[in-house]
């Protein structure tokens, strides 16, 4: 007589499918600039349906574009560009990860209209502005991160 | 003249950035519309390179603009350079009535840059 198999894991319905918390989402596609509107679709959906307001929707529609733009920077057309939202009571957060990117220089050069600033330091500056956080890394092993989180403003502020 | 760039609407449906080069009383006016994004901003940037270096004055009505991003503002910053380099007194005047493309331009703090505009009337005035 043999022993039962054993019962797989009960799924932890406090986790999502992709071991995130309830809510979380991941898309990923080709980081084809075409595509790009797709993430700014995704993330306005997404706040929405958790209760941001239309200004803070919009400043995070052009966040992410930024932010995918900023990551993107050097992809090649096997890249990927993947993107993962969640959310708690604090804040709403965004990972984008871009693979096979290429190179990590920087070719802007700096434009005397903008201050000085590179055309990516005018990206830089736009995510400054629109999120609380922001963070764009490095290329490493041909992948680059970026990060932006927003948090919920306080009723009537 | 007209100039197109691939973009796509929030129902998902393509929808292409439209840019229309016309003049009026002797300043050339471009109308975009549609979104201004890494896809399409080279549909704008085409059309822009077609106005003449020694212009000294253009306008780019952005009201019917949904979107605008980075690599927009690039493009009218490259534009207004290539004017200005041909041409020191050079401006470019934009339209501007949508908040969020309002919004854009604050955060830049290109509304130093640019004289920006609630009416094409407004731009065109002397």
């Amino acid at each position: 007589m043999s022993a039962d198999p054993p019962m797989p894991p009960r799924a932890d319905p406090a986790r999502s499918g992709i071991g995130g918390r309830v809510g979380d989402v991941e898309i990923s596609m080709s980081a084809d600039p075409e595509l790009q509107v797709l993430a700014r679709l995704a993330v306005s959906v997404y706040a929405s349906r958790f209760d941001f307001g239309v200004d803070d929707i919009e400043d995070l529609r052009l966040a992410v574009g930024e932010l995918c733009i900023a990551c993107s920077a050097g992809a090649t057309p096997a890249s990927r560009l993947t993107l993962r939202f969640d959310h708690d009571r604090a804040a709403l957060r965004v990972e984008c990860t871009v693979t096979a990117v290429e190179s990590d220089e920087d070719e802007d050069t700096a434009n005397p209209l903008l201050g000085g600033l590179s055309p990516g330091e005018l990206s830089r500056r736009i995510l400054a502005e629109l999120v609380d956080e922001h963070r764009i890394d490095p290329v490493a092993s041909g992948t680059r991160h970026g990060h932006i989180e927003m948090r919920r403003r306080a009723a009537g502020s | 003249m007209t100039g197109d760039g691939q973009g796509s609407d929030m129902d998902g449906k393509r929808a292409k950035l439209s840019v229309h080069l016309d003049e009026r009383d002797g300043i050339p006016v471009a109308r975009a519309s549609g979104e201004i994004d890494v896809a399409t901003a080279q549909g704008l940037r085409s059309e822009l390179a077609t106005v003449p270096s020694g212009t000294r004055r253009l306008v780019v009505d952005l009201s019917d603009v949904t979107f605008l991003d980075s690599t927009g503002l690039g493009v009218l910053i490259a534009t207004l350079k290539r004017l200005q380099d041909a041409e020191d007194e050079s401006s470019v005047a934009l339209v501007v009535t949508r908040p969020q493309i309002v919004r854009v331009l604050e955060v830049t703090g290109l509304t130093g840059v640019f004289s920006v505009h609630a009416s094409i009337e407004d731009a065109l005035a002397p």
